[in-house]
């Protein structure tokens, strides 16, 4: 295969992954950034990097969990831009880069419910909750995008609903 | 903490799943990503193709180990197999052609290569009697162990000619004592098989001591059926002058009217 039919290979992989996906990603990007705008670029740049790892001949076990990871990266990276210290450090001071009240706000009320509530949740149940609540993601799928086992995101995601039940009145 | 409502959740939920980018904004994204495909050509590594891509061995990768290993499999199973076959068996010329030469392959000892042609030659012995007690042995089968055997002591004596340790003597003393063992046996229907299991084993201090300190008298008493190859001083009546070695090559080969009566 020259590199004509790759790139034709590659393309085509590409648009069936834009369709399959972008509108999951466009929503985990709105969840965590609460900006249209920021989630359309977001997810412009997931594509591209996307584009830039298949290009290098590397193999992708599952299309969606990678997407999921890479823009997850993007959206850290998007928060360390944004601000001058370090994530990890705003973390541990207890910021949350998915939390609402310092974005703009998702304009469907209705939505930002879902949002709010699943950010309440610790650090680690979040993402595990969102994506399979939301998403509809299976075990395995959320732990390869989270870099951790399909058991861990098991247990994650029941004490993350033990603890969503105890927001409800 | 400002409680959610459970049922407003769930259909929070539900709307949330149904969020989707804007159809207009969604083509102007595809757009906007495919052109700027356009300006990262990738000319990387990735895109070089390997010149062994296409090579016959990459090819044939895959069906050449799966052969190999099925023959691995296979000829290991029947190697198995042959292992317990008896004279007149099918597999028996794979035991003894193929296996057994195949085993001595490995050994480079010349004192190992001795003893394990004796123990082949005790095998065969045990094989025939096997087939007597079983009344099965028909003259073709003992015909085809007996020359068998007669081989493997042949090879055995001359492996033993390349012993270079005091180990020789005994070895060669033991070789004679297995020959006549064999003689006998066929001879007066003595059970071969356990006489010859006690000789073919070299005790360490025999093989340590080497030929002068075997006690040939106890040997003779041992074999006194007639057959009187070793005598006190350790020489064969057949060629006692030889001096080269302690004991020299005997007469190999069965004779004719010591043909075991079959039936």
């Amino acid at each position: 295969m020259n590199i004509e039919d790759r790139r034709k290979d590659f393309k085509q992989r590409l648009t069936v992954a834009y369709t399959n996906h972008s509108d999951s990603l466009f929503r985990l990007c709105l969840y965590k950034t609460s900006s249209n705008e920021t989630a359309k670029d977001i997810l412009q740049e997931t594509y591209l990097r996307y584009w830039d790892y298949l290009s290098q001949g590397k193999i992708v076990d599952s299309e969606k969990a990678f997407l999921f990871q890479i823009a997850r990266n993007l959206i850290i990276d998007y928060y360390r831009k944004k601000k001058s210290v370090s994530l990890d450090s705003l973390k541990e001071e207890g910021f949350d880069p998915g939390d609402a009240s310092h974005n703009k706000i998702v304009n469907e009320a209705e939505v930002n419910i879902a949002i709010e509530t699943i950010n309440n949740l610790d650090e680690k149940y979040k993402d595990v909750v969102y994506m399979r609540l939301i998403e509809d993601m299976p075990m395995e799928e959320i732990g390869r995008s989270l870099g951790i086992s399909a058991n861990t995101a098991t247990v994650r995601f029941h004490r993350g609903m033990k603890q969503l039940e105890k927001e409800f009145k | 903490m400002k409680k959610t409502d459970k049922t407003q959740f769930n259909s929070s939920v539900e709307s949330l799943k149904k969020t989707k980018m804007l159809e207009n904004d969604r083509n102007d994204m595809e757009s906007s990503i495919f052109s700027a495909l356009d300006t990262r050509i990738p000319v990387i590594p990735g895109f070089i193709p390997s010149p062994y891509q296409h090579s016959v061995f990459e090819r044939t990768k895959k069906p050449l180990i799966l052969g190999l290993s099925g023959i691995v499999i296979f000829s290991g199973s029947l190697a198995f197999a042959a292992n317990g076959a008896l004279p007149g068996d099918t597999l028996y010329k794979i035991k003894t052609k193929v296996t057994e030469p195949l085993v001595l392959l490995f050994k480079h000892d010349p004192t190992e290569r001795a003893e394990y042609q004796l123990g082949l030659a005790n095998k065969r012995a045990a094989e025939i009697k096997i087939l007597k007690d079983r009344n099965t042995l028909t003259v073709e089968q003992s015909k085809e162990a007996n020359e068998i055997m007669m081989n493997n002591i042949n090879a055995a004596w001359d492996d033993s000619e390349n012993i270079t340790t005091g180990a020789k003597g005994s070895i060669q003393i033991d070789i004679q004592r297995v020959k006549s063992d064999l003689i006998n046996s066929t001879n007066n229907g003595i059970d071969s098989s356990s006489s010859l299991k006690a000789t073919s084993t070299i005790s360490s201090s025999n093989m340590n001591n080497g030929s002068s300190s075997i006690d040939l008298k106890q040997d003779l008493k041992v074999n006194s059926s007639g057959n009187r190859l070793i005598d006190a001083n350790g020489t064969t009546p057949h060629n006692s002058s030889a001096s080269s070695s302690p004991i020299s090559k005997p007469d190999l080969s069965f004779p004719s009217k010591n043909t075991p009566d079959l039936n």
